[in-house]
């Protein structure tokens, strides 16, 4: 992870499991090069650090809307990216092995321990809102 | 929100892209068995035991029977469906973007239906067990015993009717008497006089 000029990643930040809400820091989102998922990128709100988190189209399971579904009206209708970015929770994943961080970390989340949620997302190329 | 639980679905999501074509084969193989099955116990039901168990029953309760028997062959086929469906899971799902908290959303959502599946099957399943063993008791009520071993023996003056019953070298005995519930009339043929002896289905009611 590269640091913007203009946050400053602070590297002293001591690892701590912080909620920190929802981020005000901007974050903008793109399709991978491969077309297969998104990638949400910003800035950490605890560190400042430059963090990313990709997202990749999957089968959640073995599931589906099935007859009852098709049948019944009002079926709850798939959510979109853009909303399916909102609602998730993001984790730093700076790159940089902050102090007293726990010894087992999973290995695409090194980072402050912060977490937040999304108010607003852009699309990286301005279509998004 | 628990932050242990988010990050670890968070992780559950990001594993799952390499571990859904091993489900995806599993769960086939699943609908294949189930599918296989299924199949097969239609061809049993259909090919092999044909309808000749109910051919002998009157009209009324062979209808009634026909019905209970498709209606519970209908309710363990949805109920076999059912429970293969909750045990590997629906075909058909549509690839979607994943992250931690909509894999948690999307669990909750297959816990919930799969928890109807299950009641759905064994309601399905029970009834139908109920329904083939009320086609049964049909069948088995409505039933006519099977009749004697009726025979009509012509003699050189006239003819009787009736069952056979263990007879001599110079003998032909019959009970008569015996389908009309009354009490069996032993009756003994002398041999000489017997000039046919034809198996019969019923006999005339005796004046």
């Amino acid at each position: 992870m590269s640091d913007g000029p203009a946050h400053g990643h602070d590297f002293d930040t001591v690892y701590a499991d912080v909620d920190k809400g929802c981020a005000t820091t901007r974050f903008t989102w793109r399709d991978t090069d491969d077309g297969l998922g998104v990638v949400v990128e910003g800035h950490c709100p605890q560190c400042r650090g430059r963090t990313a988190r990709e997202f990749r189209r999957a089968l959640p399971g073995t599931g589906a809307k099935g007859l009852p579904g098709w049948l019944r009206r009002g079926a709850p209708r798939p959510e979109t990216d853009e909303e399916v970015l909102r609602a998730e929770r993001y984790f730093c994943a700076c790159g940089h092995p902050h102090p007293n961080r726990p010894a087992e970390t999973y290995p695409g989340r090194v980072g402050c321990g912060a977490s937040w949620t999304l108010g607003e997302v852009d699309r990286s190329d301005g279509s998004g809102t | 929100m628990n932050l242990e639980s988010d990050r670890r679905w968070d992780q559950l999501a990001d594993e799952l892209e390499f571990t859904q074509l091993g489900e995806l084969r599993r769960q086939a193989e699943g609908w294949r068995s189930g599918l296989t099955g299924l199949a097969a116990l239609l061809s049993v039901l259909v090919v092999l035991k044909g309808r000749d168990d109910l051919a002998g029953l009157p009209a009324t309760a062979r209808v009634v029977a026909s019905g209970l028997l498709a209606l519970a062959f209908l309710l363990l086929v949805a109920g076999s469906v059912l429970a293969t469906r909750a045990a590997h899971g629906r075909m058909g799902d549509r690839s979607q973007l994943l992250g931690g908290q909509a894999l948690r959303r999307w669990t909750v959502r297959e816990l919930d239906r799969l928890a109807g599946a299950l009641r759905r099957a064994a309601f399905c399943c029970c009834a139908g067990i109920l329904l083939a063993a009320a086609a049964v008791a049909v069948a088995w009520s409505t039933t006519e015993s099977a009749p004697d071993h009726l025979v009509r023996v012509g003699t050189t003056t006239g003819e009787r009717c009736g069952a056979l019953l263990p007879s001599g070298p110079d003998t032909v005995v019959l009970g008569v008497g015996a389908t009309d519930g009354g009490a069996t009339e032993r009756v003994v043929l002398p041999g000489p006089t017997v000039t046919s002896v034809t198996p019969v289905s019923s006999c005339p009611a005796q004046g």
